[in-house]
Formats: structure tokens, C-alpha cells, sequence
């Protein structure tokens, strides 16, 4: 087997909410492959959207290794932090909020290009034009403001934006759950095609195993801040072991008859 | 609806927004109408208004033309209580957006000394400064801005809080931008509308400490000031009221304009944000 790009070790995280210590992570351990998609699952408030902010450094951790590239990510702080951000991306979940409301398309793919210094700045607009229909937009699209454009197309930017920088590991929360059904099979398929051809990993979180059986390459299902299984993506959600697991496929009726 | 219509729906406003036109257009007639220095000698002394038509409001003490003062004057009134509250709003918004972003010991250290600064009376602030570091325009609109910067701190800081947590923010950290470059060019732009919000009250603010500080001899001595004209007046209060009750008429109006007209522009622009 060859050595995973992200490997995160006994991830441990609790908030105190109103008194109350919640185990947001309580051990929770999982690899994902160059190239690969890991499905995280898992019912609502089991710790999906903390592990991602770990992931990402937005949130820190009470204990637990993160070890991306071979780097130690939970070492790094400033600037070279910055830096491996470039091969680490997210994607949010509501393409309303994941943008500043006064910003263009334009400026929204031009940052990363200029802190990483991808590409001199009069080169920019060619990049950027090329980023757009990478992702399936026109590049008519670049001088609009983001508040003009849907949020299918939004989403699209926010793929653009995640993968100007040309990343190893995206993370995804949630990312197509609040698209339209039609738009987001596109989004899907986008996101396959971006890994065939650039061979990104996904950390793909969602709760709708419908999604997670056409995408991920493995699925990791969490509940109450543990993993309580993993395997093959469509291993676990033909059989799956644990309870959790069970009653997320009993959830998702389609899945039962058609699989 | 537009911002003007609901704007100008509103009398109060209206009233605000035409002494202010009327003030401006005083401003920027005065070196046309009146290119003599006002603080030179225009007729003698102590002219009643309504007299001479050349002289239409008068002279004061030293035979000085009052209406060309009240005129000068206005630029003054202007001229300071725009740079102070520009001057106040732009310390403001940097100490508040710093403070709320950076979070832990920086918030801790520069909300203490907002309070420091917000416990002693903005005009005794401005005062000592003044007569510290001698009167001059900038002097004064530094003075005053001193005084005037902890509201916008907090009204910046207060906002940054609840922006810091959204997602955009989120994002360009994971796109690796610089924490300075998120607090200047992310967060604060957003944080602002509540800020400029209180331009108005500021700028009133302002230009009512400009007047006493003039009031007091710590005014620029260079240019007329209304709060200098009312001093001039009080010497002859009982013969010629005239002299502080026109710059003090001024100075009312004004205030009131300033203040009408902000007010209605920030309930426009918040009606149409509950329509959106
Ligand atoms: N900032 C926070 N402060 C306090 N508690 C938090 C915070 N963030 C998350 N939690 C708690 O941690 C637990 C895990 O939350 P998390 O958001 O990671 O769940 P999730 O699996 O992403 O859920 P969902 O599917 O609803 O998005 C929940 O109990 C939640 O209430
Ligand atoms: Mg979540």
C-alpha cells in the first residue's frame, strides 16, 4: 500500500456548550489515499463539519496528530502554514456564505493565484478565464459579482477557487447538499472528472448515501464524535455492521431497493 | 423603493438635507461672494444688521463684515466636522476591526485603552490637546477626533465579532491569505455600514466641540470660526446681541441638519434593508 497522503490519528476535540462537554471527536482516526475519496457519514451533530475544520486548521484540536504530505500539519503555524494550504482545500457547504458578499468572480479566483504565486499577475486573467471553464463556466462570468450568480454556479466558483492552487486533498462539507438535484449530479460528475484528470483526493462529508455510493472510494461513518465503521463504499452500504450504519441505509430508501 | 425616494418621504429629513445643501453652497460661495480676508476691516464699528445693504448683516467689534464671517465660518464648520469624524471613523474602524479579530490579549490591551479614553469628556480631552500642542485645523481636528474614536471602535469591534465567525472568513484562511490582509480587505469593508452610521452624530459632535474650543481662544486663530464670533459678540452681549445670536443661530441649524439628515438617510437605507 502506498504511504496516505492525509493520515489523522486519534483526533480528540470537546466543546463546553451551556455547561455541557460535548465530544465533538473522541478518538477518531482515519487515511485517505492520494487521489482517493473518503466518505465521511454520519448523523447530524456526530462530529463530520469538526473533523473538516481540524483538518483545515480552522478549528484546533484538544489532542491527535494530522500528518498531510508528510508534513506535521498541527506544527505548522504562519507562514508556512499559509503555504501548505495550497495543497489542502475546502469547499463549504452553502455557496451563499462561503464568499465575501462584495467580492467578484474575478477576485474570488484571483487571491489564490496571487498569495501562492501561481501565476504573475498579468497572466491572471488568462488563468482565470481557464479556471472558470475548467469548472464548466463562462468566462464571461469573471466580472460579475458573486451575489448575481446562482448557487449551483457559485458552487462552481468555489471549485474553481479550491482548485486554483492545483490541490492534493479537497475537502468538501456537505458540498452538493444544498444544491437542486439536477445541479448537483453535475457538481458530482465535475468533481469525478477533476479527480481523474488532476488526481485530487476528496474528504467528501455528506449525509445522503445516495452521493457518497457514486463518489467516495470508502466511507467512514461516524457517530456521537467516534468511527464507528469503515470500509469499501459499496461493501458498507450493501451490509453495513454497525447500528449507525444500519440506519442510515434504512434512511435512504432508494438505496435498499436499487442497490 | 430607492434610498432617495424613501429618503426624501421623510420631512424631517428633507428639512435636514436642505439647511445641509444650504450650508455647503454658503461653503463653497464664500471665496466668490466674499474674496476679501473676513477677518479684515469691512465699515465701522459695530453696524446693526439690516443697515447698509452692502453690509447686510452688520459688523462686529471691529468693524469686520459678519455676513462674510458667517460665511468663511461655515467652511470652517464644515472642513472640521468632516475630517474629525473621517479622521475618528477610520481610527475607529482600525482599532475595532483589530481588536475583534485578533481576539485574546490585543482585543484585551486595545479595549482597555478604549475605555481609558472613552472615561474622560471627549471636549477635555480636546481641550488639553489643544492646549498642549498649540491651535491650529489639524491640531483641532485631531483634537476632537481623540474624543470621538472609541464609538466607532466599538460599534467596528462588535460587528467583526459576528463577521469573523462566517464562512467567507473561513475561506480565505484556507486559501491562505494573510491574517492582516482578512481583517482589512475581508472583514472591515463589511463591518462598516454600521459604523458610517454614526457619521452624522459624529460630525455634530464635531462641529460643536470646534466652536467651544474656538468659543475658548483655542480655535485656529488664522480662521473665522462661529464659535469665535459668538466669543467676539459676548464682549458687546448687551449692546449688540446680534453678533452671538447669528453664528449661534448657525451652529444650531447646522447641528440639527447634520443630525436630521443622517438620521433619515440611516432609517432609508434600513427600511429598504428590511424590504430586501
Ligand atoms: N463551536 C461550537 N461550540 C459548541 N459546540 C459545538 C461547536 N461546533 C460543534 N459543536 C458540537 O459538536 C458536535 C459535533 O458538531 P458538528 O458540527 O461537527 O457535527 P456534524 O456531524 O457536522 O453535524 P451536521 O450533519 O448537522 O452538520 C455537536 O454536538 C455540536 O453541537
Ligand atoms: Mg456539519
Amino acid at each position: 500500500m502506498t504511504a496516505p497522503l492525509l493520515a489523522a490519528t486519534n483526533l480528540r476535540k470537546r466543546f463546553d456548550s451551556r455547561g455541557r462537554a460535548v465530544a465533538a471527536l473522541d478518538d477518531v482516526s482515519f487515511e485517505v489515499a492520494p487521489g482517493e475519496t473518503l466518505a465521511l457519514v454520519g448523523p447530524s451533530g456526530s462530529g463530520k463539519t469538526t473533523a473538516a475544520r481540524a483538518l483545515m486548521r480552522l478549528t484546533e484540536l484538544d489532542g491527535g496528530e494530522i500528518c498531510f504530505d508528510s508534513e506535521d500539519l498541527l506544527a505548522l503555524k504562519g507562514a508556512r502554514l499559509r503555504a501548505v494550504r495550497a495543497r489542502l482545500q475546502m469547499v463549504f457547504q452553502d455557496p451563499r456564505a462561503a464568499f465575501n458578499p462584495r467580492a467578484t468572480v474575478a477576485r474570488v479566483l484571483d487571491d489564490p493565484l496571487r498569495i501562492h504565486g501561481i501565476v504573475p499577475r498579468a497572466e491572471r486573467p488568462e488563468a482565470i478565464a481557464q479556471l472558470l471553464q475548467r469548472v464548466g463556466l463562462s468566462p464571461d462570468l469573471a466580472t460579475r459579482a458573486i451575489h448575481e450568480i446562482s448557487g449551483g454556479q457559485r458552487q462552481r466558483v468555489a471549485i474553481a477557487r479550491a482548485i486554483a492552487t492545483r490541490p492534493r486533498l479537497i475537502v468538501l462539507d456537505e458540498a452538493v447538499s444544498a444544491l437542486d438535484v439536477s445541479v448537483r449530479g453535475q457538481i458530482l460528475e465535475l468533481l469525478l472528472d477533476l479527480q481523474r484528470s488532476q488526481d485530487i483526493a476528496y474528504l467528501f462529508i455528506s449525509h445522503d448515501l445516495g452521493v457518497v455510493r457514486a463518489i467516495a472510494h470508502r466511507v467512514a461513518i461516524m457517530d456521537k464524535g467516534r468511527i464507528v465503521e469503515t470500509g469499501k463504499a459499496a461493501e458498507v452500504i450493501a451490509n453495513p455492521q454497525s447500528s449507525t450504519g444500519r440506519a442510515l441505509v434504512a434512511a435512504a430508501p432508494k438505496l435498499r431497493h436499487g442497490a | 423603493m430607492s434610498l432617495l425616494r424613501r429618503f426624501l418621504r421623510t420631512p424631517e429629513a428633507v428639512a435636514g438635507a436642505l439647511i445641509l445643501a444650504a450650508l455647503v453652497a454658503m461653503a463653497l460661495a464664500a471665496p466668490l461672494l466674499f474674496p476679501r480676508d473676513p477677518l479684515s476691516i469691512a465699515g465701522p464699528a459695530l453696524l446693526p444688521p439690516f443697515q447698509d445693504w452692502s453690509l447686510p448683516l452688520g459688523t462686529d467689534r471691529l468693524g469686520r463684515d459678519v455676513l462674510a464671517e458667517l460665511f468663511h465660518g461655515a467652511r470652517t464648520s464644515i472642513a472640521v466636522g468632516l475630517a474629525a469624524a473621517a479622521t475618528s471613523i477610520a481610527i475607529g474602524a482600525t482599532v475595532g476591526t483589530l481588536a475583534g479579530f485578533a481576539g485574546g490579549l490585543t482585543d484585551e490591551v486595545l479595549m482597555r485603552i478604549t475605555d481609558a479614553f472613552q472615561t474622560v469628556p471627549g471636549f477635555l480631552l480636546a481641550l488639553a490637546f489643544v492646549s498642549v500642542v498649540g491651535p491650529s485645523l489639524a491640531v483641532v481636528v485631531i483634537a476632537i477626533a481623540l474624543g470621538a474614536w472609541t464609538g466607532p471602535a466599538r460599534v467596528a469591534r462588535a460587528e467583526v465579532l459576528s463577521i469573523r465567525e462566517r464562512d467567507y472568513v473561513a475561506s480565505a484562511r484556507v486559501i491562505g491569505m494573510h491574517p492582516l490582509e482578512i481583517a482589512f480587505r475581508e472583514v472591515l469593508p463589511n463591518a462598516l455600514p454600521p459604523v458610517l452610521a454614526l457619521s452624522s452624530i459624529i460630525v455634530a459632535a464635531a462641529i460643536l466641540v470646534e466652536a467651544a474650543l474656538s468659543f475658548l481662544g483655542l480655535g485656529d486663530p488664522n480662521r473665522v470660526t462661529w464659535g469665535g464670533m459668538i466669543a467676539e459678540g459676548r464682549a458687546v452681549l448687551r449692546s449688540a446681541p446680534f453678533l452671538s445670536i447669528i453664528p449661534g443661530i448657525a451652529l444650531v441649524l447646522t447641528v440639527l441638519g447634520v443630525y436630521l439628515a443622517g438620521e433619515g438617510f440611516v432609517e432609508a437605507s434600513a427600511a429598504r434593508k428590511r424590504q430586501s
